[in-house]
């Protein structure tokens, strides 16, 4: 592999994104979004409070002690909710986009001849596209980092503990790796598809089925999903009863998992969400109790990714890509 | 009398896309020094062999030669020796000139960009240009950009797929004259698909006709002009040549 090649690639993946109206948009949206969820996320909590200190006052008004009252806990990570729900959703539109652009531009302007014309192996070339566009991804994340450390610790004056950190950074790698398969995913489409707007449309309806039809069927199909707050928990049932109704409807449920297990959205979310505590049973737990649990998530996403890579370096390989670009 | 070395060299080259075999036993040879002029109609296989020879892919089989390199099993050697302008290349609209010369100057491992850059637009006389964005260019601006990229790792073969189309007869013109000042300054073989008979007669030193994948004639243009005194044009040549088939003839430039 030549490394000076893949650098210049990168370099170039990553100016021309910034170059690119429709990235920028996308950013400021998502950017956006991060802190209207915060907000929201903000408004709630402040909500809790206030409801506490107005049953605190009511109790201590009839002269009787605020025991009884559950304390509202503030844990900052689960106010990410909102934006890991974004980032599932327009940051896979991101990496689509990325990955959309980073093929159609060399081959609309038939430079990709040009390039693939240079003494640099193809497996270079696949090596700087990936690497700029992961420092793109990468930089847009850090960038939401800042944003979400600000506005927390800024306005919200409240520390993170060194362990909530690198919680944080966790759950933005897993980020990374997440929207990387939608960067090589449409990578792909653009460089086996012939019609290159045809490439950009099969890659948003394969998004819609990834991040919002199949985890929604999935959803939709938990039982313990059909009433708010839980229909176990509204039964007053333990988890073993749980397990002992689910047993009863094992091929319904093995269907429903199959459909769950089928998408790398609902992978990104169980990991996240389970290390940023925002799912109750994770919160304030410690990362190895975590990993134990959902390492078959981490491998998930990871072999989504891997095979992403993968079919972008066969693809690339193709030695009909040029006619396809005719 | 000097013997020419032999630059390109294709042996048995056959390429079959899906349905369509596009490449039949293709035996060519062009010698180092030479303005290639490659004719033959749409669809007669002309890009395939230049995609062939420039390892954008491989032959079906047969194999091909050059600068002394297999296409196939040398292709980095190949590569660093050639210089490539496609047909309709638009480049990189929203870099500047400079920024898309240095671009390719430095994926083709040249090593003092600034100055390889600026005596390359000296040579195709498009000093003052290079700061601005190539958005704003001509076809045929844009043509002296291919051509900069394309000679800037200052290779020994030029390939050229249909390098006037698009152009006006002024942008013909300087084209031409700057492919004979490469060949004649730069001592580069040129290797020219087209399919502008005129184009042929003006710039090129010997000719290659395809027609349907076959090789039906290969000579000097001189000798070509010689062999068939009773034709008016080199167009009436080749359309005899086209609805005849001939078989190839031997090439006799050496």
């Amino acid at each position: 592999m030549n490394k000076t090649a893949v650098w210049i690639i990168a370099k170039k993946e990553y100016r021309d994104a910034l170059k690119n109206v429709l990235f920028i948009v996308l950013l400021a949206f998502l950017l956006f979004l991060t802190a209207v969820s915060l907000s929201v996320a903000g408004f709630d909590f402040q909500s809790q409070v206030g409801q506490y200190h107005n049953a605190l006052a009511q109790l201590q008004a009839l002269s009787q002690t605020g025991a009884v009252l559950e304390k509202p806990q503030y844990f900052p990570l689960q106010m990410l909710r909102g934006t890991i729900e974004y980032l599932e959703i327009i940051g896979a539109i991101i990496g689509l986009i990325l990955g959309y652009v980073s093929i159609a531009k060399e081959k609309g302007n038939n430079t990709l001849q040009l390039l693939l014309t240079r003494p640099v192996s193809r497996w270079s070339f696949i090596m700087g596209k990936i690497l700029g566009n992961s420092l793109l991804l990468l930089s847009m994340l850090g960038l939401i980092i800042i944003f979400i450390v600000v506005a927390i610790t800024g306005i919200g004056q409240v520390m993170f503990t060194h362990l909530e950190l690198v919680k944080l950074l966790l759950a933005f790698g897993f980020s990374y790796i997440y929207l990387l398969f939608f960067y090589c995913l449409a990578t792909v489409l653009a460089l086996v598809f012939r019609n290159l707007p045809n490439a950009l449309i099969f890659g948003f309806v394969i998004w819609l089925l990834i991040v919002l039809i199949i985890p929604q069927i999935g959803d939709t199909m938990d039982p313990d999903n059909q009433i708010p707050g839980g229909f176990f928990n509204h039964m007053h049932m333990t988890t073993a009863q749980q397990r002992g109704v689910i047993a009863q409807f094992k091929t319904y449920e093995t269907l429903r998992n199959v459909l769950e297990e089928s998408s790398i959205e609902k992978h990104y979310e169980r990991l996240t969400f389970a290390v940023l505590g925002i799912k109750n049973i994770y919160n304030d737990k410690g990362l190895s109790l975590i990993f134990q649990d959902k390492w078959g998530d981490l491998t998930w996403i990871g072999s989504y990714s891997l095979a992403g890579i993968l079919l972008v370096y066969v693809a690339f390989n193709n030695k009909h890509i040029l006619e396809k670009s005719a | 009398m000097t013997t020419k070395k032999l630059i390109i060299q294709t042996k048995f080259l056959n390429h079959l896309y899906k349905n369509h075999q596009a490449l039949i036993d293709l035996n060519l040879e062009v010698f180092e020094g030479d303005i290639f002029g490659f004719l033959g109609h749409n669809g007669a296989g002309k890009t395939t062999t230049i995609n062939i020879l420039t390892t954008l892919m491989p032959p079906s089989s047969g194999t091909a030669m050059v600068a002394g390199f297999d296409t196939v099993t040398q292709s980095m050697q190949v590569r660093r020796n050639i210089g490539y302008l496609p047909e309709n290349v638009t480049f990189y609209n929203n870099l500047t000139a400079w920024e898309n010369l240095h671009y390719f100057a430095r994926l083709s491992g040249v090593k003092n960009t600034e100055q390889r850059i600026a005596e390359v637009l000296d040579f195709l006389e498009f000093r003052g240009f290079e700061n601005k964005k190539l958005g704003e260019f001509s076809k045929g601006m844009r043509q002296r950009i291919g051509i900069a990229q394309a000679i800037i790792h200052e290779p020994k073969i030029l390939f050229l797929d249909e390098p006037t189309s698009g152009l006006d007869p002024l942008g013909i013109k300087n084209l031409r004259e700057i492919i004979i000042r490469l060949n004649k300054e730069k001592h580069l073989t040129i290797f020219m698909n087209t399919h502008l008979l005129s184009e042929v007669a003006k710039t090129c030193t010997s000719i290659g006709v395809l027609n349907h994948g076959k090789l039906i004639y290969k000579d000097t243009l001189d000798n070509t002009l010689r062999r068939f005194p009773t034709e008016v044009s080199l167009e009436q040549i080749y359309v005899q040549m086209e609805e005849n088939g001939r078989p190839t003839l031997n090439n006799n430039n050496q």
